[in-house]
């Protein structure tokens, strides 16, 4: 198996993250609409900026990550992980997942909630798991992912909102 | 007409792959255009293809089209989207191995200003997706895997 792309350089890596970021952004911006004119009336900054950052945004600073996110009501989060793939042949993992494992753990604010949470799912034990795409879902396998610690990612989550939505069009 | 499939993620992915159709038919367009893109939108299709072979659902970035629409006429085409840039393809599934591997085989590149699909862009599709050869492009693929 050759290299994932985004291990050709650290730009490269970087521009990938910035995309994650973006699709997000993106995401969020579906429902309810929100266009990039609004999103920059919103920042108030110029559209041209607004869409610099969305085409472009492997350079984006730290800072307008958070600006973009709150613009959005979205908070932001940095995910450092381990995934077995040092020499990243396989590539990123998308930042929607550690977000759905979030959510799918009742969005615990503190380790305390996520004990309690844990607790709680080995009393009843595991939600079953129906969908075609379950491997999205597997409970362990990511949380270990997220416990351990290496290449980053940026994650934000909007704790009204986000769900899998898996409306299957063209899709399996 | 000769038809050949060339690999462009997800060759061993155990799930879906994207593929280009080569041919010297004029109406495939899609690899020589991705390959005159520069780096930055070439890697931002490359992230859009990786999230549809991921599972993740984007309508934004790429969709394909249910028995509602067009009545159900283009259901095995599929596109993906950057800007004006639309990369049309078809899905197809690995029937006799793993039912479960499908593959996006793109066919055309087309540009458009509104968010309206371009039928005849479908029908061009649907069309060449039909052809025996290509049919049969696609099979070699899965075959040699």
């Amino acid at each position: 198996m050759k290299p994932h792309w985004t291990s050709h350089s650290i730009k490269d890596f970087s521009f990938r993250v910035g995309l994650d970021f973006i699709a997000q952004l993106d995401k969020k911006m579906e429902y309810p609409p929100m266009s990039h004119s609004e999103l920059a009336t919103k920042l108030n900054v110029d559209k041209s900026r607004v869409s610099q950052v969305f085409n472009d945004p492997g350079k984006v600073k730290l800072e307008t990550i958070v600006k973009y996110s709150q613009a959005l009501n979205l908070k932001v989060a940095i995910v450092t992980y381990e995934d077995d793939d040092p020499e990243n042949l396989k590539g990123p993992i998308d930042p929607e997942i550690f977000r759905i494992c979030w959510e799918k753990a009742d969005k615990p604010r503190d380790f305390w909630a996520f004990e309690e949470h844990h607790e709680e799912e080995m009393k009843q034990g595991p939600e079953p798991i129906s969908t075609a795409d379950s491997r999205l879902y597997m409970y362990g396998e990511l949380t270990q992912q997220v416990a351990n610690v290496a290449p980053f990612t940026v994650g934000v989550g909007d704790e009204s909102q986000i769900r899998l939505q898996r409306n299957a069009v063209g899709q399996v | 007409m000769k038809y050949e499939i060339e690999p462009v993620i997800g060759e061993y992915h155990p799930r879906r792959g994207v593929v280009f159709l080569l041919s010297s038919d004029g109406k495939i367009t899609a690899k020589a255009i991705f390959e005159d893109f520069d780096k930055k939108i070439k890697d931002t299709l490359i992230t859009r293809f990786e999230y549809w072979q991921s599972g993740k659902v984007h309508k934004k970035y790429f969709h394909g089209w249910d028995q509602s629409e067009y009545k159900g006429k283009y259901t095995n085409c599929f596109v993906f989207k950057l800007h004006t840039h639309r990369l049309y393809g078809f899905l197809r599934s690995r029937i006799k191995k793993h039912p479960s591997y499908q593959v996006c085989v793109l066919v055309l590149h087309s540009e458009k200003e509104d968010w309206e699909t371009y039928e005849p862009d479908l029908k061009k599709v649907e069309t060449i997706r039909s052809t025996l050869a290509v049919q049969k492009a696609v099979e070699d693929f899965f075959r040699g895997k």
